[in-house]
């Protein structure tokens, strides 16, 4: 056991053995089911994602990127192999360190039902501290809220706010306890092309100016264009995967692995 | 759809039972106590049917007096008589026979039995001709002279005696000890339907009874081929007035009336409470069902987008409501078998035994099973009617919609609606209290419960704000949710609250009734008892006591300045039965202020009255005036009004002196003794010595000033035991009500809790989330109910303020008490919901 599960604050924690991936797959396998109706949605994944980079995971509908994906956040157990965040391996940990852990390592980012709806949106932002106790780095959670424009709208409840504002309060409260890693599920999924595009600017300057390490899936290649690294899977494994991508380069590879 | 109806029922098993639930419940207290009351009723009907089985004709006094509830002493005839009656002709054999008090000692020296608070304690005649005998003897031999008893087998159980010990039997002749020489069974009973029974050759029965020369009745066998018509009539013909023979079918069915009248009060106690159980629960019901139908708007609305009609809709609800109407119903009168078993063991510990008729009386079953199912059938589709209504009317387009479960908007009218229901309930108790017309009182009850529940939604939200501030600030995170998740949808807060509501006004109600009626006895006594020393047998009423002699021993005591016993006696005043306070006039009021102001220990004359000073008014009489009065002996006495007084507390509607009722022929038997000390005597010296007298008499406790002023209001904290335990029902239904809410409110939530996990609450944070949003919720229950029981008691003291009641005592302590036992149900019924939603799926949650 490292001190994971003890650290109140992902930033303040002395630097893991591999500095340089905020999260690792090693041969990560998950099965569903049994038998006849057995279903295998990772095949031996083996993955890193480096620590300050925005990277995609894209795929056809059951090639398990989501699968992936939550394995790493921590919200699914693999079958076998191990998933590490920040040095920390997951398969070790029970399910309260597990979700300590997510609570101080780890953001989110869902589709849709991001907020809770009897919560104001900074009460929302600040949810994952407040749940540690913690009361959070003040001047850190302001300069979140007015980066992403709702200093004005704080204290408006979700049923106030439209789907974009929506979602920047999901991708603050993401932001707000500076976690290791933010996880993104089809961020932009729900929202017109216009605010998609804007959530999407600023998770890559949270990505630039603020150092944040995110991982996101998407089937949009408009979206993962957003980011720096896309890995492509299919059938449960990584097949491909390309660096600094244009929106071009990432429909002519979908059309390929298509083939 | 009537498939689609099963379908739905099939499909939902969780909130199907957890409808059902309710029903079970609310049904099962009803079920529970027609099997026990039918149980026993049975268990008296057999017992007589046996008795008198072989008497073909009964000889006794037409002169009773009745006071009501089955409490009735009949007047003594003339032992002579027996030669006269065996003399007819056709008459095979007779038996005279003798009943009265007797108090028999255990082994351990506590007396057997308190008629105060359960059957009957009968001294009797031993019947020397074993037809009219109902005993037969199982141990020993007969009683047969002086000295000699025997005991119904289970006295002598309950006692631990058996035969050849020396017994100690207290009877309005003193304090005697026997010699057990038998042992006998009731018919195929242990005892005479759980009466303790001291029994003595005749001869002794009427010297130890104080009957010398007299007979209560006298059993006739007929010869062969004379029927119980004719040989009743043969024997009428030598009977002188005032007497009269009766048929052993007719003794039969008047011994059973008698005991059903007894019972009825009963029957109504405890059927008030099975009311309550069924209301609670039809809340509980109308509760689940409207969380159900808004949670499945969509599901209705896309029936309705395939093509259902709206009567289709208000059917399939009905019909759901109907299924779990009827089979609730019926698993309640299961559930009532094992709760009338719980119920004799609840009286039971309460001191209150009956005898069993068997479990179940087969014959009485249809009935119970009926009545169950009628009333639990309609209660349940009456409170689906509302939720049903408002499904029928779910546009299809709805279908299209994200759930609309949770909009709530404050709305005046209904704020009105519910102000004026409350208000209409309040006219109909203070009209049912001040008429009084009790069933209005009832009635109003239910309006201002109902009244809350519609006021409810209005006020839940900023009453919630406010009783989960402190949670909020105490719990942090997990505190702040809980109350804003009671708050959110005030309308099923409000809801879920008041079956809770229901329960706590109840209990509140009650502990401010009794409270202040105990403080009511303890000011009046402390007043008007100006003694030293109290000796109470606990029981009031005709057939309990200690002998007279009690008093005459204590007031020999060179410690003791005076010694006064007061009688409980019967008598018909003006025709209407009723008590009669039995005193002595050269002490009583020595040791009494009754609140004396017409009249004085010398106008209290063998011929005259004291009545208090309503009863009077009530009567249309004046001081001088003459009442028409009659006792147990017959004949009417015209006494005249020679005092009156305004205490009824300590002396009751009327007051006859010692004397006069001593020359009635009565039963003569002190409730209690009151004694005044001489001046300078130490009130523990003077203990000592009243103990050592009354050690003889183990049913009469000795009592200093202050022990007894405090055990007068002792009985009410047993009524009262008994009242809280039959109201848990109510507020076990109440939790279900609780815990049925939040599962569905859970479920409805499970995105949300699943959002919650992911971004880092524990497991623990869910369930105490979910805890204290269940506690605001009791709160905010309890707290009406404190509200609405604050007002039912004072209503009631209000209206008892003629009756002597002055006190209107709220206490605090057993208010809070109250409060925090409804928010512990609060938590308890939380644990499996709670538990529950921790458990979800994370990934299943989110992607719900």
């Amino acid at each position: 056991m490292t001190d994971a599960t003890s650290t109140s604050s992902g930033t303040s924690a002395p630097p893991p053995p591999s500095r340089g991936h905020a999260a690792t797959a090693t041969n990560a396998t998950k099965i569903y089911g049994e038998g006849d109706t057995e279903v295998r949605a990772l095949r031996e994944v083996n993955v890193e994602f480096e620590a300050g980079r925005f990277s995609a995971i894209m795929g056809p509908s059951g090639s398990g990127k989501s699968t992936l994906m939550q394995c790493m956040a921590g919200l699914d157990r693999l079958t076998s192999g191990e998933v590490a965040i920040a040095g920390q391996p997951l398969s070790v940990l029970s399910d309260k360190d597990l979700t300590l852990l997510r609570r101080e390592k780890i953001g989110f980012v869902f589709q849709a039902y991001n907020l809770i709806p009897t919560l104001t949106a900074r009460e929302n932002i600040t949810l994952p501290l407040d749940l540690a106790g913690s009361k959070g780095d003040r001047d850190w959670i302001d300069e979140v809220i007015t980066t992403v424009g709702l200093k004005d709208r704080e204290h408006h409840r979700p049923n106030e706010l439209s789907g974009g504002q929506q979602q920047r309060v999901a991708v603050a409260r993401a932001l707000a306890s500076r976690p290791d890693i933010i996880f993104g599920d089809e961020p932009t999924g729900n929202l017109d092309s216009r605010t998609g595009a804007e959530i999407l600017d600023f998770m890559r300057k949270a990505v630039d100016d603020l150092g944040q390490t995110i991982v996101m899936v998407t089937h949009d290649p408009m979206s993962a264009a957003y980011s720096d690294r896309v890995l492509f899977l299919a059938d449960g494994q990584i097949v491909h995967e390309i660096a600094s991508p244009s929106a071009d380069e990432i429909f002519d590879t979908m059309r390929h692995l298509g083939d | 759809m009537w498939k689609a109806t099963l379908k739905s029922i099939r499909g939902h098993k969780g909130r199907v039972v957890a409808t059902a639930a309710a029903v079970i419940l609310g049904i099962s207290f009803l079920a529970g106590t027609l099997i026990f009351t039918s149980s026993v009723q049975r268990a008296f009907d057999n017992l007589f049917a046996t008795v008198f089985e072989t008497t073909d004709a009964q000889i006794r006094s037409t002169e009773t007096i009745e006071v009501g509830f089955g409490v009735e002493v009949r007047s003594r005839i003339d032992d002579s008589l027996v030669a006269d009656v065996a003399a007819v002709d056709g008459v095979e054999a007779v038996e005279g026979f003798v009943q009265g008090t007797a108090t028999v000692i255990g082994s351990d020296g506590e007396p057997i039995g308190n008629p105060g608070q359960g059957p009957p304690t009968f001294g009797l005649s031993w019947g020397e001709d074993p037809e009219l005998n109902q005993f037969t003897l199982s141990d020993g031999r007969a009683p047969a002279g002086p000295g000699e008893m025997a005991l119904d087998d289970t006295t002598a159980t309950a006692g631990d005696l058996s035969v050849g010990d020396q017994v100690t039997v207290l009877t309005s002749t003193g304090s005697n000890t026997f010699e057990l020489v038998g042992i006998a069974r009731f018919g195929t009973s242990g005892s005479l339907g759980g009466a303790t029974s001291a029994l003595f050759e005749l001869g002794e029965a009427q010297r130890v009874l104080g009957a010398d020369g007299q007979l209560d009745g006298i059993g006739i066998r007929a010869a062969d081929g004379v029927s119980e018509q004719e040989i009743v009539d043969l024997v009428s013909s030598v009977l002188p007035a005032q007497v009269e023979a009766i048929t052993g079918t007719e003794a039969t069915e008047e011994a059973q009336s008698a005991i059903a009248d007894g019972l009825s009060f009963f029957n109504i106690f405890l059927t008030a409470f099975a009311v309550i159980a069924i209301f609670v629960s039809a809340f509980v019901i109308a509760n689940t069902f409207s969380i159900l139908i808004a949670q499945r708007t969509r599901e209705f609305a896309l029936l309705r987008a395939l093509g259902a009609s709206r009567d289709q809709v208000l059917g399939s609800v009905f019909t759901e409501a109907l299924i779990i109407g009827i089979v609730g119903s019926l698993l309640g009168v299961g559930l009532g078998i094992v709760l009338s078993l719980g119920l004799r063991a609840m009286l039971a510990a309460f001191g209150l035994e009956l005898p069993s008729g068997g479990l179940i009386v087969w014959s009485e079953m249809p009935r119970i099973v009926i009545i169950s199912l009628v009333l639990g059938t309609i209660v349940t589709i009456a409170s689906a009617l509302f939720p049903a209504i408002r499904a029928a009317r779910i546009a299809p387009v709805e279908a299209m919609r994200e759930s609309a479960a949770e909009t709530w908007q404050r709305n005046r009218v209904r704020f009105l609606v519910g102000l004026a229901i409350v208000l209409i309930g309040a006219a109909a108790i203070a009209y049912g209290l001040l008429a009084p017309e009790i069933q209005w009182a009832g009635i109003g009850a239910g309006l201002m419960f109902i009244g809350v529940f519609v006021l409810g939604p209005t006020i839940a939200r900023p009453i919630s704000r406010w009783l989960g501030a402190p949670i909020a600030a105490l719990r942090g995170t997990t505190g702040k949710l809980a109350r804003d998740n009671s708050m959110r949808n005030p309308q099923r807060t409000a809801r879920t609250a008041s079956a809770l509501t229901i329960g706590v006004a109840l209990v509140a109600g009650v502990t401010v009734l009794a409270s202040s009626l105990a403080a009511t006895i303890e000011d009046t006594v402390a007043e008007g008892f100006t003694g030293d020393f109290a000796i109470d047998s606990g029981a009031f009423g005709p057939g309990g006591g200690f002998s007279p002699a009690l008093t005459a021993e204590i007031a020999e005591l060179p410690e003791v300045e005076t010694a006064t016993g007061i009688r409980v006696g019967l008598g018909e005043i003006e025709g209407d039965g009723d008590f009669f306070s039995v005193v002595d006039p050269d002490t009583a009021f020595e040791v009494f202020d009754i609140g004396l102001f017409e009249g004085g220990p010398e106008t209290m004359t063998d011929d005259a009255i004291f009545l208090l000073d309503d009863r009077a008014e009530s009567l249309g009489v004046e001081l001088g005036d003459t009442v028409s009065v009659r006792f147990v002996d017959g004949g009417d006495r015209d006494l005249t009004v020679a005092g009156l007084y305004t205490e009824p507390a300590l002396a009751g509607n009327q007051a006859i002196s010692t004397s006069l009722y001593e020359a009635t022929g009565a039963e003569q038997l002190d409730f209690a003794s009151f004694v005044i000390l001489r001046d300078g005597v130490e009130i523990e010296d003077a203990r000592t010595s009243i103990l050592s007298v009354a050690e003889a008499y183990p049913n009469a406790e000795v009592q200093d000033r202050d022990e007894y002023i405090e055990s007068q209001s002792e009985g009410l904290n047993q009524i009262l035991g008994l009242i809280y335990a039959l109201l848990i029902l109510a507020i076990v239904i109440a939790a279900f009500g609780i815990a049925n809410t939040l599962r569905l409110s859970t479920i409805e939530r499970t995105r949300e809790i699943g959002l919650l996990r992911a971004v880092g609450m524990t497991r623990g944070q869910v369930q105490s989330t979910i805890r204290w949003e269940a506690v605001i919720t009791a709160l905010f229950g309890a707290m009406l109910g404190v509200i609405l029981g604050l007002f039912f008691g004072y209503a009631i003291i209000y209206a008892l303020r003629d009756q002597g009641v002055t006190r209107f005592d709220v206490p605090i302590l057993q208010l809070v008490i109250v409060v925090v036992l409804a928010a512990i149900v609060g938590l308890l019924a939380s644990i499996v919901p709670s538990v529950r939603a921790s458990r979800l799926n994370v990934l299943e949650a989110i992607a719900s």
